[in-house]
């Protein structure tokens, strides 16, 4: 669950100004953009850092569908335990 | 057999009687040499008797265990397993809408500060990692307490596990640093996120979340169940099902109540906090943080943290209880003190436990040496305090279940708050009230008799 960062401050087209170190939204651009701010140095994968847009998907607005089982395996202790991974263990 | 030295005794052992010629004439002399041989023996096995008794090891008689009252009548327990059972399936309901709309807000929030936090922390670090933090900067969290040097290593001591900083929950122990402060808040935003997600994520197609959370208070034991504390932010958005309304029961000040009801002390049972914090700060108002400070210092105090400390130590176990209510560790000792010697009956109690955990140990000599079992102390007082506080949980619950009829059930058991859903309306739901409260005061006062414990039964609408 890499997130994808912004490396340095950057200004899109439309005015929306992307700050250095905050994880870009998913969506906010298409592919092939992506790839050019990646080739000019502005977007980084970082593999250390976690997306909190895939974590956090419901507030963040974005469509996740495995990061549930994710989020109990990372944070187990502060996710809430659910019924069916419980009986699964008994 | 030793043989003669011409230079000078004999050589070989010459411990043991050495047979020699001894000429024997007649026999009385035949008589009185048998005779001497068996004083001569007789002699030697008393020698090492006393030898062994002198060099043996003293085994010193255990003291007897730990012994605290209970409270009367006995759980069923098939019948509390099968509540908690239903308790899980059937779940609780969220208010999906207000939910996301409150996780959106702070989730803006959470990036808001990690934005701050990129201003000193490395692009690659993640400020939700403890281990990543560490790594980036080696002396980042720093623990109050100087390390241990050469000299208290070598005398065997260790660094109290309470002073060390393993986790960002501990982070508020660090001295003050702005960085840290803005550590603590971004992960304080963070994990109560994760606790609202996961909630979103256990809801199914009708925003019912079922888990065995909602029946934990059963199994939870004394320490303190982090996502109790994150459920505070989210319980606001449980509601009742379609067409039923909440009644809450809540167990006020449970803790401090059944160690007032163990340790029969009439001064504990009746404790004013707003005192006590007027007393801590010498202010004649104190503010609610005062108030909750005392609370909480009152809490530690009856699960005997800290109760056996060597002197000039610094009460850390009471400390971390505290949870960053007092973040100056040398000044909790002095404030436990002032709190202990209002309960004078709850800390003869706590003496009883410390005595049953002094294990005199074995020696070569004489002398007297103890040695205090901190795990035997732990282990028997824990066991006294969660046996009242389940067993007035399981009452209050197993009442429930007898008064409530098929419009009502118990829907949960978090914390110390027992959650009924109801259909009933207008004065049949009164009547429900009201008979709630009449059957769980009976039940709490057959169960803990003469001084009946402070469990304050109260009704509310919402959580």
């Amino acid at each position: 669950m890499s997130a994808l960062i912004i490396k340095r401050h950057h200004r899109l087209p439309g005015g929306q100004l992307l700050h250095a170190g905050d994880e870009i939204p998913p969506g906010l651009l298409e592919a092939g953009a992506i790839d050019l701010l990646m080739d000019a140095d502005i977007l980084v994968e970082v593999p250390t850092r976690l997306s909190y847009f895939a974590l956090l998907h419901s507030f963040a607005g974005s469509k996740s569908a495995d990061e549930a089982s994710s989020l109990s395996a990372l944070f187990p202790e502060l996710a809430i335990p659910r019924l069916d991974s419980t009986s699964k263990q008994a | 057999m030793p043989q003669f030295d011409p230079k000078g005794g004999f050589s070989g052992a010459v411990d043991q009687f050495q047979q020699s010629y001894q000429p024997r004439f007649n026999k009385e002399q035949v008589a009185q040499a048998e005779r001497d041989a068996a004083d001569r023996e007789k002699y030697f096995a008393a020698e090492a008797q006393r030898e062994m008794q002198r060099y043996a090891i003293r085994r010193p008689g255990q003291p007897p265990p730990f012994q605290s009252k209970a409270p009367l009548g006995t759980i069923d327990e098939a019948q509390l397993a099968a509540i908690a059972d239903a308790i899980s399936a059937n779940g609780l309901h969220i208010d999906w809408a207000k939910a996301l709309e409150y996780g959106k807000a702070k989730f803006a929030e959470l990036l808001s500060l990690g934005r701050e936090l990129r201003k000193q922390i490395h692009l690659k670090v993640e400020p939700a990692s403890f281990v990543q933090l560490s790594e980036w900067v080696t002396n980042l969290f720093p623990s109050p307490l100087q390390p241990l040097g050469l000299t208290e290593q070598l005398r065997g001591e260790k660094f109290p596990p309470e002073a060390r900083i393993d986790s960002l929950d501990a982070v508020w122990k660090c001295p003050p640093d702005p960085l840290l402060n803005q550590l603590y808040a971004h992960w304080q935003a963070f994990r109560s996120l994760v606790f609202g997600q996961s909630l979103l994520d256990a809801a199914d197609s009708d925003n019912r979340v079922r888990s065995p959370f909602w029946s934990s208070s059963f199994i939870s034991g004394i320490n303190k169940d982090h996502r109790l504390e994150l459920f505070d932010g989210w319980k606001a958005f449980i509601v009742p099902p379609p067409g039923e309304t909440f009644v809450v029961i809540e167990l006020g000040d449970l803790l401090v109540s059944a160690v007032a009801w163990l340790a029969d002390d009439d001064e504990l049972a009746r404790v004013d906090y707003h005192d006590i914090a007027r007393e801590l700060t010498n202010l004649r108002s104190p503010q609610p943080q005062h108030i909750a400070k005392a609370h909480a210092l009152v809490e530690a105090f009856a699960l005997g943290l800290d109760a056996h400390l060597a002197q000039g130590k610094p009460a850390l176990e009471v400390w971390s209880y505290l949870n960053g209510a007092e973040r100056d560790h040398t000044k909790v000792r002095h404030q436990l003190g002032m709190v202990a010697k209002r309960f004078p009956a709850t800390g003869q109690w706590l003496g009883e436990a410390i005595a049953a955990a002094i294990i005199p140990q074995p020696t070569y000599d004489d002398g007297v040496s103890s040695k205090f079992d901190a795990a035997l102390y732990r282990t028997s007082l824990n066991a006294a305090i969660w046996g009242a506080i389940r067993h007035a949980r399981a009452l209050t619950a197993l009442a429930v279940e007898e008064t409530c009829q098929e419009s009502s059930r118990l829907a949960a058991v978090i914390g110390d708050k027992l959650i009924i859903c109801t259909a009933l309306k207008g004065i049949t739901k009164q009547q429900l009230v009201a008979k709630l409260q009449e059957a769980v005061t009976t039940a709490l006062l057959d169960a803990f008799p003469r001084l009946a414990p402070k469990l304050s039964v109260t009704v509310k609408e919402t959580l």
